[in-house]
């Protein structure tokens, strides 16, 4: 048996090695499983991942170089206008 | 207080979040079993996790973090909405009508319908270990001590057995009709 060595519930497909005891509710439980996460992902997750790219670029803006601002929550000690 | 991401940290968060979305989506299907429902609480977890990015520390696991992320608050949903506290009605009323395909092999449908009749806590501890997660790693998802998952595990099996064999006499008939019409899934 040269596949015994990965612990059980390491592997990709489940736990069961080959020759073991069928177990149909295993099997049809990691299909549950597998058939939800290759159904086409929902556009309102998309949309929050669009939400969250227009916040991180909307950051870079105002970081931008020469206005001196940094990302520190506003430093109003400068002085530079004293 | 916890210091901002890096801006690399913080393009490696997201690309991250991108990636768990299908397996975020399929452990919300199973604990909220309606799809609608599922889909709102992984959207809320994404939410949060990308709102608590600055407290992941990079290189640890992120799929974990995640997934404690979304059961929390899937159990603080239940607490708190009626609806979860109760078997959706639609999943209830197909429990009571349509009997498990019996001798025919286990279909995927009574294996959803059989699921519904565990309690969440049950459920989730079947679908993590059998796709393939570490049983520390569960312990350390579900907060629960490792005795505590696998009594879940076997239980669960045990449950669904049963609803697969079909009742013994009549007497159990009624003992689980009345337990799905009180809206409550097994013990755990």
């Amino acid at each position: 048996m040269t596949q015994e060595k990965k612990p059980p519930g390491s592997g990709r497909g489940g736990r069961r090695s080959p020759g073991a005891r069928p177990d149909p509710i295993g099997t049809g439980l990691r299909q549950l499983w597998t058939d939800v996460e290759n159904e086409p992902v929902p556009d309102d997750f998309l949309n929050l991942l669009d939400a969250i790219d227009q916040q991180r670029s909307q950051k870079v803006a105002q970081a931008a170089p020469g206005r001196g601002g940094g990302d520190d929550g506003g430093d109003t000690t400068k002085g530079r206008n004293a | 207080m916890t210091e901002p991401l890096k801006s690399s940290d913080e393009a490696t968060f997201r690309a991250d979040l991108v990636a768990i979305i299908p397996s975020l989506r399929a452990f919300a299907r199973g604990l909220a079993a309606n799809r609608d429902l599922a889909d709102d609480l992984a959207q809320e977890t994404l939410i949060k996790a990308w709102a608590a990015r600055a407290s992941f520390t990079p290189g640890t696991n992120f799929k974990a973090w995640m997934f404690r992320i979304l059961r929390n608050h899937f159990y603080t949903t239940i607490k708190r909405s009626r609806r979860f506290t109760s078997l959706d009605p639609q999943i209830a009323e197909q429990i009571l009508t349509t009997p498990p395909n019996q001798g025919g092999g286990l279909l995927l449908a009574d294996l959803s319908r059989g699921l519904a009749t565990l309690s969440a806590e049950q459920r989730e501890a079947l679908l993590l270990v059998e796709t393939g997660m570490p049983w520390d790693e569960i312990a350390s998802v579900t907060n629960a001590p490792l005795g505590t998952v696998k009594s879940r595990i076997t239980r669960g099996r045990a449950a669904l057995r049963r609803y697969f064999d079909g009742p013994e006499d009549e007497a159990d008939v009624q003992i689980q009709t009345g337990r799905i019409q009180a809206g409550v899934g097994q013990p755990q």
